[in-house]
């Protein structure tokens, strides 16, 4: 059973299941459901229960994310073949315009970015589509608030690009930093499990963009998916023991140099 | 209407959903219903239908793998109704002693399981697949649980006694330092079912103790097989880990304080 040749690709891929409406010119600007198995910047795989044609001529709908339509693009056939009961197309787009493709590639490029992210490395295609789908881009000039120690947390933060410092207050209200977050790593996502205050603030230490996924979101899709819960909260649970193991070392350190202190400029412990 | 007070006093009840058999002797008309609890001394069970009060019955039902019952007679002590659907409290009238005991083992254990905090929110029927999973140990006073350097394999969760985590003072090579004393009903070596990695502290037996353990393999066995459990499981950790950082974050930064004062007053 052949794979579909891979096509020396200028553009990635990746799998997903979309809901695609497909209108075929030569039939009469007939329209049909179709799912995307595949997409990418240059084009998609097509799972549809008409057999089309290499050469023929489609126009495209689907929704990337709530709000985020991609309308009429014209593409066309390259190749088609049987899937089980099925047919499967590979359509390439043809006057995809500069804007849009741009768009797409982003998009295609964040969620293969969001599986480079170790903690996520588990996760399906398709699983970290549905993460994307919940997610929005925010930006942060260096100095900014993300959020503030002791105010009702409700949002869940990843790191695209720049730096992020975890801060709280000590007794006399001055800010020290836990620890700095870069690209590829998240915070604040107890918020997503538990309601409560901030116990931390997080202040942009350089300009930064965030993925930023809501409590409710996140919520509405764990509750149709159990196998996602799960592999999400293994992710949590080893990010929390890995984080109390390294405040667990610094707090080593202080008390052994501490000690050390004391003990140099002589004052008993 | 009356509880059954004796029947609480002796036997612990559980929140078992089991199927029972009932018949009733005279006629052997048969019925079939779900238990909602169970003890040694009965049980509390739904039908959808109507059982005449005053009969003679016979019930057949499986606590667990091992542990069945057949034809124990047993009478209808109090009844309700819900809806359209039937709820009578049982008494078991010939349960052999050797049942009693072993339903009774059941309750205490669903209830050791229980009073672990982080499986607070798990339903008697997961506490009972979960210590299936792992098992309980004792460890008589100053034994060693794991010393630090050790390869960590296991999770546990004290079900009575003390266990002293402590770790090689920094200091002084000769003496240990005691970081804490783990209670009834709290866990430690968690990091070993997720982290691989040495253990970075000692545990031993501080009392005379019980321990429930899980191993990392028995773990990911059952992330795989029973998600639901595996869901409230890991929400429980990430509950009671949450509040370990909010409280370590808190301490750094009241001793970088501190530090900084001592660092004022030289």
């Amino acid at each position: 059973m052949q794979e579909h040749i891979k096509e020396r690709r200028k553009y990635s891929r990746i799998d997903v299941r979309v809901s695609v409406g497909v209108m075929v010119r030569d039939l009469g600007d007939r329209v049909f459901i179709g799912t995307i198995s595949n997409i990418g910047a240059d084009g998609v795989g097509l799972i549809i229960n008409t057999f089309l044609p290499q050469g023929t001529t489609l126009f495209i709908n689907f929704e990337l994310q709530e709000g985020y339509k991609i309308d009429g693009i014209e593409a066309q056939v390259i190749r088609s073949r049987e899937a089980e009961d099925k047919f499967f197309s590979a359509v390439r787009f043809i006057t995809l315009d500069a804007e849009l493709k741009r768009k797409l590639e982003i998009y295609v490029g964040s969620i293969l970015f969001l599986k480079k992210i170790k903690p996520f490395s588990t996760l399906t295609d398709e699983e970290t589509w549905n993460i994307r789908k919940i997610s929005k881009e925010v930006y942060y000039q260096e100095g900014q608030k993300i959020f503030e120690e002791g105010v009702e947390g409700d949002a869940f933060y990843i790191m695209i690009n720049g730096k992020v410092k975890i801060v709280k207050k000590n007794p006399q209200g001055k800010e020290e930093t836990l620890a700095v977050v870069k690209e590829g790593e998240f915070f604040g996502e107890i918020a997503l499990l538990d309601e409560g205050v901030r116990s931390a603030g997080a202040v942009a230490s350089e300009n930064a963009s965030l993925f930023v996924v809501t409590r409710a979101d996140f919520k509405k899709l764990l509750d149709n998916n159990d196998v996602l819960s799960q592999k999400l909260l293994w992710v949590f649970v080893r990010t929390l023991s890995h984080r109390l193991r390294e405040v667990d070392k610094v707090m080593a350190d202080m008390f052994f140099t501490s000690i050390k202190k004391e003990t140099v400029s002589g004052e008993k412990k | 209407m009356a509880e059954d007070y004796s029947e609480r006093r002796k036997h612990k009840r559980v929140k078992l959903e089991l199927e029972v058999a009932i018949t009733i002797r005279e006629t052997g008309k048969a019925f079939k219903g779900t238990t909602m609890n169970v003890s040694a001394g009965g049980m509390s069970v739904i039908l959808d239908e109507f059982i005449p009060l005053g009969k003679n019955l016979i019930l057949t039902f499986k606590v667990q793998e091992g542990l069945a019952f057949k034809d124990i007679a047993a009478k209808i002590i109090r009844s309700n109704d819900i809806d359209d659907r039937f709820i009578y409290g049982l008494e078991f009238l010939s349960l052999p002693q050797e049942g009693v005991e072993k339903i009774n083992a059941v309750a205490e254990i669903i209830f050791f399981i229980k009073k672990i905090k982080l499986f607070s929110i798990i339903s008697d029927d997961e506490a009972l697949y979960l210590k299936h999973v792992g098992s309980d140990v004792d460890y008589p006073e100053g034994k060693a649980i794991f010393s630090e350097g050790d390869e960590g394999e296991a999770f546990y969760a004290v079900i009575n006694g003390k266990v002293r985590i402590s770790k090689k003072s920094n200091i002084d090579d000769t003496n240990e330092e005691v970081l804490a004393l783990i209670r009834e009903g709290e866990f430690f070596g968690e990091m070993a079912l997720f982290d691989e990695g040495v253990r970075t502290a000692n545990a031993a037996a501080h009392t005379n103790c019980k321990l429930f353990t899980i191993t990392a393999d028995q773990f990911n066995e059952l992330i795989k097989t029973n998600h639901k459990l595996a869901i409230k499981v890991l929400l429980g950790f990430i509950r009671t880990l949450s509040k370990r950082l909010k409280s370590m974050n808190q301490e750094m930064v009241d001793l970088l304080f501190s530090e900084a004062a001592l660092n004022n007053t030289k």
